[in-house]
């Protein structure tokens, strides 16, 4: 077998990790035939599933009716899913790698015990009454510091109101994408086209540009 | 190739309560929390971002002492690693705001909770100083950028200007010139601030030019910024230079904002404290970068952390 993504020293410590995972969780891959970036994408979820059975993986081609039903832009893209297969709008275009592989085990677990919208309750109050579509984009790069929480933040506004879907971007990948947003600066977050802003924003003024783009 | 670090992973903590608070994960915060449990204390360390704190943007750190080069993120989760395993635990979240008035201080986090404890340390660090000229903040992510690992690569093979001589400039400059075209640096003063050594690995790359007692004016651009204007201060000429992409590097300035009215602060923002880190507030400590002092590098933040962990454990526990 060809390398490893995962060292032993890691693996042993995403095998703590998962360890305390309650219930099964499901990592959706959307991927292309004969795509090398969507083949590092399913041996990663074949370790990660190595490491624990209860993270499990579904496939995806491209252009198969199942695909259509996630509506994704570029592939490979990632979609959690609970034990039942509900989709919560917690998207991955690319690889969740660098430093935003902790917040994708983050979400992992939570998904396994939930998930939970982990915001205050002043953030979830605000965010029940949404009753429109939002479509959060969060470009990232995986070398960038303040990038998970722009990601961590937007993930659980998503889980918080099913008309939210927030997707995190690898912007250095799907450099198409980010020249279409013209993104030069990361973390750049994008709410329904009109709203833009620039950094890793605490959660209340996060929650607060959310609630302009309605 | 591709990596995967498990620095943002932070563990769910149901526990609101500690000896010792400690905010902020950079070097000051990880070795304050070593230091805590060291003394037989139950630290906690809350952090915004990512563990490792400036050390992330750091390409190569070559000055800490027992490693000759290491990756600046590599090193973040070694000392992250360490302190976990020592039984230090990490909440990631932002302080906006802290109590200080009671026995027991208290850190709000922006998702509602509070975390408390009876000795609080700050450990915030700095974020790059904005140039504050005209037009630095329309363009900012729209070519101006102040994070050359985090937004390097979208200026590949283009030709970009890096405001800054001092070694965080030049630093930043010498990573970028792997990914970009061409380099000119800008600088106020008539020479350089950055070591020598530094100055000379740059200048070997062939991709750097560099322009002298220049301040910026103005950022200009369309959808993009595709102008920088700046004053010579010595022959007071104005020249205008195109470019694809602006880095800027001059400086720092505290994270202390939501420390105002709670501690006194300096009047650039830091804190000020004496040789054993503790602030004028009892049991408030201040280490590393955020405190007011000489040198700021991983190794004083670190010594900063270990004063102030050893001091408060022998003086309030
Ligand atoms: C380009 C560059 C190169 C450098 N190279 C070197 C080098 O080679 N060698 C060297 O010794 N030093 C180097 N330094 C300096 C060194 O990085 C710093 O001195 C050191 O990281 C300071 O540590 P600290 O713990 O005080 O703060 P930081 O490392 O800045 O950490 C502070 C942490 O606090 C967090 N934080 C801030 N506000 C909050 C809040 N409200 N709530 C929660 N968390 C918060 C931040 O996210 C951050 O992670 C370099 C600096 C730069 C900019």
């Amino acid at each position: 077998m060809a390398d490893t993504l995962f060292d032993k020293k890691t693996v042993k410590k995403i095998g703590e990790i998962l360890s305390k995972m309650k219930k099964k969780v499901y990592v959706v891959l959307l991927r292309e035939n004969n795509d090398s970036y969507s083949d590092t994408a399913l041996k990663m979820l074949e370790e990660l599933s190595a490491i624990n059975e209860k993270l499990k993986y579904k496939i995806i081609y491209k252009d198969s009716e199942e695909s259509e039903k996630y509506n994704v832009e570029v592939f490979p893209a990632f979609v959690l899913e609970n034990e039942n297969g509900k989709n919560f709008g917690v998207y991955y275009y690319g690889i969740p790698a660098g430093l935003e592989f902790g917040n994708f085990l983050n979400e992992v677990m939570n998904f396994s015990t939930g998930p939970e919208a982990n915001l205050s309750e002043a953030s979830l109050d605000k965010l029940k009454s949404i009753d429109k579509p939002i479509d959060i984009k969060v470009f990232i790069t995986p070398t960038c510091p303040h990038c998970p929480k722009a990601v961590m933040v937007g993930h659980n506004i998503a889980l918080a109101n099913e008309n939210i879907r927030t997707t995190m971007i690898e912007a250095n990948y799907f450099s198409d994408l980010s020249r279409k947003y013209n993104v030069s600066s990361v973390p750049q977050v994008v709410i329904n086209e009109n709203i833009i802003f620039v950094g890793a924003l605490p959660e209340e003024e996060y929650v607060k540009k959310v609630m302009e783009a309605l | 190739m591709i990596d995967f670090d498990l620095k943002s992973f932070s563990e769910n903590t149901d526990v609101e309560e500690y000896d010792v608070v400690i905010i902020g994960g950079g070097p000051g915060g990880i070795t304050a929390g070593i230091y805590t449990v060291q003394a037989g204390l139950r630290p906690v360390v809350i952090e915004k971002a990512i563990e490792g704190g400036m050390m992330n943007n750091t390409e190569l750190v070559e000055n800490w002492p027992g490693t000759n080069s290491i990756r600046g993120m590599e090193l973040s989760e070694k000392m992250a690693d360490h302190a976990k395993e020592f039984g230090v635990k990490f909440i990631g979240a932002e302080v906006v705001d802290v109590k200080t008035k009671e026995d027991k201080k208290v850190a709000i986090l922006d998702n509602g909770k509070e975390i408390k404890g009876k000795v609080l340390i700050i450990s915030t660090g700095s974020r790059p100083r904005l140039l504050n000229s005209k037009g630095e903040k329309e363009f900012m992510g729209k070519g101006v950028s102040y994070c050359a690992t985090c937004d390097g690569h979208f200026f590949k093979d283009k030709e970009i200007i890096v405001v800054g001589g001092g070694n965080s400039a030049l630093d930043e400059a010498l990573f970028l010139t792997k990914i970009v075209k061409k380099i000119t640096v800008v600088q106020n003063l008539a020479y350089l601030t950055a070591d020598k050594l530094l100055q000379k690995k740059l200048s070997d790359t062939g991709k750097v030019d560099y322009i002298f007692s220049s301040v910026v004016k103005e950022i200009k651009g369309d959808k993009f910024v595709n102008k920088l204007i700046i004053l010579n201060t010595e022959t007071n000429e104005e020249k205008e230079l195109d470019t694809e992409g602006i880095f800027v590097f001059v400086g720092l300035s505290p994270n202390t904002e939501f420390l105002k009215d709670k501690i006194p602060l300096n009047k650039w923002g830091y804190i000020e404290a004496d040789e054993t880190m503790e602030t004028s507030r009892k049991g408030i400590y201040a280490v590393g970068d955020v405190r007011s002092k000489e040198i700021r590098q991983i190794v004083t933040a670190a010594a900063d952390g270990a004063i102030a962990a050893s001091h408060a454990a022998r003086k309030y526990f």
